[in-house]
């Protein structure tokens, strides 16, 4: 078939970018489905409270909701909720102190596998708040003996060290004990401190 | 395949080298984030376009594979300016997305346009901002050539229709 009319010629390119979008959509949800790391569509993984709004009433047993980590995740919002906000300078001290390696003071990392993989403040338990069953006995056995338990994440937009803090309170670890170093990773690396790089404790320090 | 003939134009090499190359692009970049779908959900999260959980799982969890398919397409030469029209539909909001992110992290924190950086969810990991714009910019125009391109040099099956 020859289509020499620029009506037709766009018609046909329409339809070609129509045909692809809808038969790509159709594999790619197939992909997703077959594939062994793919997300669970009807899953919510920020909590049941991301499809409703934050109520005046506090936070819900999930915690996790974009609506409310909106509030709960800036520094603001998360001193509102009595949540304790640290710098890189107290973070230093704290990891400096010999408590630490007693575990009465706990960092938890909110990162991904792979982030926390490829560089974690030293010593830390990775606690990623999209897949709290994973580790949410360890961690908690940890942090319920722990004076002091320091919640992090990228730093800058990242709000999953809000939601690690809000998921360990609803599970028991009282508010005082807990402060997000809202700096996060990002700071941690500008204040050149060093990295440890792979599994918790694998003594792999590098500076960044 | 549709080889023109046995001596392919200098129009014929640079259309088949800007397929490949926007091709390849593609396919890393889906291939890395389809990898990691959940990384690319927290990170889509980061932009607060949609909140929807099932919209947004179906976002994160369709996007990287459908680019990955948009490079097989470019890469085969096949449905080739459809896939680039796809291609070019794709790159511009999401331009606008990492563009507008940035404005509002320079406003908030003061820090140099170009000296911001963060993981955009492009697949690439954290990057200079200034640069990824430029790439993004660079690679929409090489869509919007394949779109116009004639040449159906290499390609498997140029146009569908």
């Amino acid at each position: 078939m020859t289509i020499n009319s620029k009506p037709a010629v766009l018609r046909s390119l329409l339809l070609e970018a129509a045909v692809v979008g809808v038969t790509g959509l159709g594999l790619a949800l197939l992909a997703n489905q077959i594939s062994p790391r793919g997300l669970v569509l009807t899953r919510d993984y920020f909590g049941r409270s991301a499809r409703g709004t934050p109520t005046a009433a506090g936070p819900s047993p999930a915690g996790l909701g974009r609506a409310a980590s909106d509030a709960r995740g800036s520094e603001s919002g998360l001193n509102r909720e009595g949540f304790r906000t640290v710098k890189l300078d107290e973070v230093l001290r704290w990891q400096a102190d010999p408590r630490r390696e007693r575990g009465l003071i706990v960092f938890v990392d909110a990162r991904a596998d792979r982030q926390f993989r490829d560089g974690h403040i030293p010593g830390a338990m990775q606690f990623d708040p999209f897949y709290p069953e994973k580790r949410l006995t360890e961690v908690l056995a940890t942090c319920s003996l722990a004076d002091q338990v320091v919640i992090y994440c990228n730093g800058g937009d990242c709000t999953d060290s809000g939601l690690v803090a809000h998921l360990l309170r609803d599970a028991g670890v009282p508010v005082a004990r807990m402060a997000v170093f809202v700096g996060g990773i990002g700071e941690w690396k500008a204040g050149g401190s060093p990295l440890e790089v792979g599994e918790r404790n694998s003594g792999d320090l590098r500076t960044p | 395949m549709n080889a023109t003939g046995p001596c392919p134009t200098k129009n014929d090499l640079l259309v088949v080298t800007t397929r490949w190359i926007v091709g390849g692009i593609f396919l890393y970049t889906g291939l890395m984030k389809a990898l990691h779908p959940d990384d690319f959900l927290r990170l889509l999260r980061e932009y607060d376009v949609v909140r929807q959980p099932l919209l947004m799982n179906g976002i994160a969890a369709t996007l990287p594979w459908f680019e990955v398919i948009c490079g097989l397409l470019l890469c085969l030469g096949v449905a080739v300016r459809g896939t680039a029209l796809v291609s070019v539909a794709l790159l511009v909001p999401f331009t606008g997305l990492v563009l507008q992110r940035a404005l509002a992290l320079h406003a908030a924190t003061g820090t140099p346009f170009c000296a911001i950086r963060f993981d955009c969810g492009c697949g690439t990991g954290e990057v200079l901002i200034c640069r990824k714009l430029f790439e993004n910019t660079l690679l929409t125009l090489a869509g919007a050539i394949l779109v116009g391109a004639r040449s159906t040099y290499g390609a498997l099956r140029h146009r569908v229709f």
